[in-house]
């Protein structure tokens, strides 16, 4: 967080400190000369929506953002709104005499004496020694100008409006306008809510492409019902190039891809290819379809860290929370060992040594152990279907991986999808690299997902960890599907789509031959209630549903308890 | 503090009253452990909770406070202590907490093995109040060594040794904070054997009263703010923009207490609560928190006196 984001969401803060309310989005917020969040106008700012119906400023405070002096006008409705509401809250809390008195001290310190008059440094300047109790330049225009600005506490919403409105009529000669400011907040304060609003789902940014042929982009991702019938395979430079275009190149050399492939890419994943990448760009120019793929997926980047940067206080703060119950999690886990002490169970095989050497130690005391070493592999749904929640997923991963890290155990993560029978798996952080957690904010979700054949690769991945304690935590939707068709018998035609009660089927399997391997899969399930059956199934009890992220610590000490205690 | 005019003063049954009173001269404490008798200095505030303490002890249960932090577990435990007559023994529960710390463990004395009794044996002979504090720090393990005292057999079996009979005064009461990072579930086995009393967090007027009473010379216009700050800073801790570190009760208690002494406000609440939060962002909505109720230069003599 740089200082900006820091002072901004210190200045929020204290404006919901005032409200009284953690809900609301104030459209404002105050900040000194120097940036940093001022904490008497934020207070009088977050009063305003404790007392008053905020929306009913919305109309005027709208329209002045459309005028030339705009900013002159909110800053006098909110002066003269300071006034109504230092009365009100006075009483209740006697530290707002001293926080005013503070502020006045710093803004005329930040007001030069000699600002053009009329300006809203020279005004900012007489109220603050209105405030100080100074003596106000003999000047009946400021005094007017403040006078009209002490608004009264017992003023209601439209009261405030008006009197707002005739003050600056009176004093700025800016035209009443209620009538035009009521239409244009018609418009402009809208908000969209969750149940009323439209839509937009972004397209699947990666193509399918053609069968037995070079890609087309005009064609491309238009199979027809006979392709989606034939089994066949996008030729292999073809295919390689694309996906090293989007992904990265293989992390594996030729022979071992092979060996992979020839290893898992078997039974329903028979016509299926892989690729294991690190995200390391290709040495040339990608292709135009490539290309427009890449662009959206460092868009989304973006979107991921800036999503994380906003909600930045309750990521800390959940980090902070997982860390310390993972840390109290692992101590429990810990095996005691016995060792000799003057105190505790008496051990008859050394009582002797009591009454002939004089020794004390002949009692056995119990005492932790070193943890067993666990390592933890963090599977993301990188498909399509994850398409409206990508931000949420790579923030959620982030944090398990960075309390992980605090915790010293080692943590990879890595997304999947497929694209044209091809699973992709990206190794976006690696064991023993901490200084890479920020590279889980590169996932991207797009394209197809063939879950099974995903675990299956986890687990050949995994079997090259040395920690006796292997567990797999997997963000997905439990809603397996692939454009590459289950096989049947050898002939390329005909086989069974890869979504449904097949793809679950063969996700369970795979989940259960993962168990079989030593290797605890557990979910966070990030799908909706359609899915859920789906979920159950592949991972039994080895589940979570986490509705807010303020349940995520909670959800995932549970899970990675109940897989620690089975280990 | 007049624990009994306290009680009287919230309400509470007068029939519960006298039986706690008929209780505690039919069980007088020993001798050696009178001096366990706690004297609180605070008064736990909060009829209901009382009444449903006192009848659950009264009825030969143990108890199981469990609420969130800052809800007055300890203070009740203390209370009722008390009121009850009884020695208390605290036992602090962490991870590390073997049934020998509970019971006591062998050591040798003049050449000797003798059994050193640990604080839940001496508790069980002096009829005394155990309070098991967070208990669900500790491993379950540990705690299966309570569940025959905790029963209706109330006998402590240690192997080698006579077994040991709970006088018919003894009690004990965990306390848990399931809002802790660092605290898990109990399991049920142990829960079973608990009358679990469900602490409600501190309502401002009672905050109000606890301030009033435990500093009499606070004003009262001040009580509200110091009421007010608490509940300012519980409301940003639930909304997940603090930790529940500077939500502490006990930190805003002694910083009024050094405030009387003296110390600055800024000093004293800087002390008691800004600094619990050890992350630099959280301290600074702490403080700015307290800055918005109490004045950073208020001086004693505005806080305090007629």
């Amino acid at each position: 967080m740089d200082r900006q984001e820091w002072e901004s969401r210190r200045a929020l803060n204290q404006i919901w400190n005032g409200a009284g309310r953690y809900t609301i989005s104030p459209e404002l917020e105050a900040l000194d000369t120097q940036g940093n969040a001022a904490l008497y106008f934020n207070t009088v700012l977050g009063l305003a929506w404790r007392y008053y119906n905020v929306s009913r400023f919305q109309p005027m405070l709208h329209a002045f953002q459309q005028q030339p002096r705009g900013e002159l006008y909110t800053d006098l409705f909110w002066m003269g709104l300071e006034s109504a509401l230092y009365a009100k809250e006075l009483p209740k809390r006697p530290a707002l005499a001293v926080l005013r008195q503070q502020y006045a001290e710093l803004t005329l310190e930040q007001c030069r004496p000699g600002a053009e008059r009329e300006s809203l440094e020279s005004l900012r300047r007489a109220w603050a020694q209105r405030v100080l109790g100074q003596m106000v330049q003999q000047d009946s225009w400021y005094s007017g100008v403040l006078d009209a600005l002490t608004f009264s506490p017992d003023w209601d919403e439209q009261e405030l409006v008006r009197k707002t409105e005739e003050a600056l009529f009176r004093y700025f000669h800016r035209a009443r306008r209620s009538m035009t400011d009521r239409q244009w907040a018609a418009w402009v304060g809208r908000s969209i809510t969750k149940n009323g609003g439209i839509h937009l789902v972004r397209p699947n940014a990666l193509r399918a492409l053609a069968r037995g042929a070079a890609p087309n982009s005009a064609g491309a991702g238009k199979g027809g019902g006979l392709l989606s019938f034939l089994q066949g395979r996008t030729p292999e430079p073809v295919l390689r190039r694309y996906v090293e275009d989007c992904f990265g190149v293989s992390a594996l050399s030729p022979d071992q891809l092979a060996e992979a492939q020839h290893e898992l890419c078997t039974g329903v994943h028979r016509n299926c290819r892989l690729h294991v990448t690190r995200g390391v760009p290709p040495k040339r120019q990608p292709s135009p379809e490539a290309a427009w793929d890449a662009e959206n997926f460092r868009r989304q980047r973006q979107k991921n860290r800036a999503y994380y940067q906003a909600h930045l206080a309750q990521n800390r703060m959940t980090i902070a929370q997982l860390t310390q119950k993972l840390q109290n999690t692992l101590l429990l886990q810990l095996e005691e060992d016995t060792t000799t002490a003057l105190s505790g169970r008496l051990q008859g095989s050394l009582a002797w040594r009591a009454s002939a050497l004089g020794e004390e130690r002949i009692f056995s005391h119990n005492q932790p152990n070193r943890p067993g070493e666990l390592s933890v592999d963090i599977l993301l749904d990188g498909s399509a279907s994850q398409n409206r929640q990508q931000e949420k997923l790579a923030a959620q991963a982030y944090l398990i991986v960075e309390s992980l890290s605090r915790c010293h155990i080692p943590v990879r993560v890595t997304a999947f999808c497929s694209v044209s029978g091809c699973t992709v798996m990206q190794l976006l952080r690696d064991y023993d690299h901490p200084e890479e957690n920020d590279r889980v904010f590169d996932y991207v979700a797009a394209g197809w997902n063939r879950d099974g054949l995903a675990l299956r690769t986890m687990g050949w991945l995994m079997r090259h960890s040395t920690c006796e304690n292997r567990l797999l935590i997997i963000l997905s939707d439990a809603s397996p599907n692939d454009d590459q068709r289950i096989p049947v018998g050898a002939l390329p035609l005909g086989g069974y789509s890869y979504c449904g009660k097949r793809g679950v089927q063969d996700t369970a399997d795979e989940a259960a031959a993962l168990r079989r391997q030593g290797i605890q899969p557990v979910c966070i399930f990030t799908g909706s209630d359609q899915e859920l059956d789906s979920a159950r199934k592949i991972y039994g009890h080895a589940l979570e549903r986490i509705p807010t992220v303020g349940w995520f610590a909670d959800a995932l000490t549970r899970l990675i308890r109940g897989q620690l205690h089975g280990l | 503090m007049d624990i009994w005019k306290e009680l009287q003063d919230e309400g509470m049954d007068h029939a519960l009253m006298e039986e706690i009173r008929r209780f505690a001269a039919a069980h007088p404490a020993p001798q050696e452990a009178a001096a366990r008798i706690p004297k609180p200095h605070y008064f736990y505030y909060g009829r209901e909770v009382w009444e449903s303490a006192a009848a659950a002890l009264l009825c030969g249960q143990h108890l199981l406070l469990a609420g969130p932090k800052a809800t007055g577990k300890n203070v009740l435990a203390e209370n009722l202590a008390a009121v009850f007559g009884r020695p208390m023994w605290d036992v602090s529960m962490y991870v590390n907490v073997d049934a020998a710390a509970l019971i006591g463990a062998d050591t040798l004395q003049k050449g000797e093995v003798v059994f050193r009794e640990g604080p839940i044996c001496r508790c069980a002979h002096a009829g005394g109040f155990g309070v098991l504090d967070e208990v669900n720090m500790a491993r379950n393990e540990a705690l299966a060594v309570l569940h025959a005292a905790l029963d209706h057999r109330r006998v402590i079996d240690v192997p080698g040794y006579e077994r040991i009979e709970l006088d018919e005064a003894t009690r004990f009461i965990g306390t848990m904070n399931y809002g802790y990072a660092g605290t898990r579930e109990l399991n049920e086995a142990l829960v079973s054997r608990f009358a679990v009393l469900d602490m409600p967090v501190i309502s401002d007027e009672n905050l109000r009263k606890l301030l009033s009473r435990g500093f009499p010379a606070l004003k009262p216009q001040w009580a509200e703010q110091f009421a007010l700050l608490f509940q300012d800073l519980r409301t940003k801790c639930d909304s997940g923009e603090i930790s529940s570190k500077a939500v502490d009760l006990r930190g805003l208690l002694t910083a009024v207490q050094l405030m009387e002494k003296g110390l600055s406000a800024s000093q004293a609440l800087h002390l008691g609560i800004v600094n619990k939060a050890f992350e630099p962002f959280e301290r600074h909505l702490v403080a700015d928190t307290v800055q918005a109720r109490i004045p950073q230069d208020i001086s004693g003599a505005q806080l305090f006196g007629a």
